[in-house]
């Protein structure tokens, strides 16, 4: 038996249509694979592509801490490794973006001593760059897991677009709850209306992970967001507020002016 | 207790609309048809066609499923 390695992959929202080619041969020539995929399609999808494949679904707990959750996925996938397999961590979105657990595995694999790596793929925020039409070239993009958002001192620069992730858990601290705090919503909207009128305008994103279902794009007004559905999935998008503001001390320095830049003259 | 639906067919026409456009186009079209042309089941494809979102997820396994990989607010 060879020395064991640990590849993470990420199979992207989509489930079957937005992994990339090699994210998907390493699932087929893993000897073992462990996922957490958002529906049980993508699990069949997995056991297709690789018959030795588990989920990590059943680590889960309703009351369960969910760092306890993602130490055990961690320890689940290194003890395979340990034994000398070639492992594969087969995760929906990108599996690097908002999770623990796939970061942590490749920094115990690797102070162990075993070869490991991370392969990219679509996550919710490519998704919605494509289905909202942004780009973050425009104005800028700022991104901020909600309830982080809230707890700490994070600034907002309301030229740009601004996503706040997990705005469905706004408010929740224990990390055993799957539920949003009631008053999550409302104290999210006072804050920003430090920054932004109560009608400006926000964008609810859900992407539909599976073709037979709708992304959800719903647009509302800020003040209106304690009135709708939220749910885990739910991404919010704060469309920009004025215009870019030249840095005329910088532009000095280039000796030129704002007029100058990107000008065809 | 009821025996658990076979959705294997079901579960391979999903994968196989995200990944062949035309296949999307025409499931779009007439979701019937292609779903009958996948050999899902009547009963499964009632379920789809019913477009309770509730049911659906219930006749695929996803009730069980957490499904996102939440990230804490500090670690």
């Amino acid at each position: 038996m060879g020395k064991g390695s640990i590849v993470i992959v990420s199979t992207g929202m989509l489930i079957g249509g937005d992994i990339t080619v090699r994210c998907q041969e390493t699932i087929k020539q893993a000897d073992v694979v462990f996922s957490l995929m958002s529906s049980a399609v993508g699990d069949s999808w997995l056991d297709e592509l690789n018959p030795n494949h588990k989920s990590l679904q059943y680590l889960y707990g309703k009351t369960k801490h969910r760092m306890d959750t993602y130490e055990e996925m961690v320890e689940v996938m290194m003890q395979e490794v340990r034994k000398g397999k070639k492992v594969c961590g087969a995760f929906y979105g990108h599996a690097g973006v908002f999770a623990w657990a796939p970061h942590e595995a490749i920094r115990v694999a690797k102070k162990e001593g075993f070869e490991a790596k991370m392969l990219p793929g679509v996550s919710a925020d490519m998704a919605l760059f494509a289905d909202l039409g942004i780009d973050p070239a425009t104005k800028g993009v700022q991104a901020f897991e909600a309830t982080q958002f809230l707890f700490y001192k994070h600034q907002i620069n309301p030229v740009s677009h601004v996503i706040l992730w997990q705005i469905g858990l706004i408010g929740e601290h224990s990390a055993k709850s799957f539920d949003i705090p009631e008053k999550g919503p409302q104290i999210l909207v006072d804050y920003l209306s430090q920054w932004y009128p109560l009608d400006h305008s926000i964008a609810l994103y859900e992407c539909a992970v599976l073709p037979i279902f709708e992304t959800r794009i719903e647009k509302i007004k800020l003040g209106d967001l304690v009135n709708v559905d939220l749910n885990l999935i739910t991404t919010m998008v704060i469309e920009p507020l004025g215009e870019l503001e030249p840095n005329e001390k910088i532009l000095g320095k280039f000796g030129i002016t704002e007029k100058m830049v990107g000008s065809r003259d | 207790m009821p025996t658990k639906p076979n959705t294997k067919a079901l579960k391979g026409l999903i994968v196989r609309l995200g990944q062949e456009p035309d296949l999307l186009q025409a499931y779009s079209n007439s979701p019937k048809e292609v779903m009958l042309g996948a050999g899902v089941p009547s009963k499964q494809i009632d379920t789809i066609m019913s477009g309770s979102k509730r049911e659906i997820e219930n006749l695929l396994g996803n009730a069980y499923f957490v499904s996102h990989i939440i990230s804490t607010t500090k670690t």
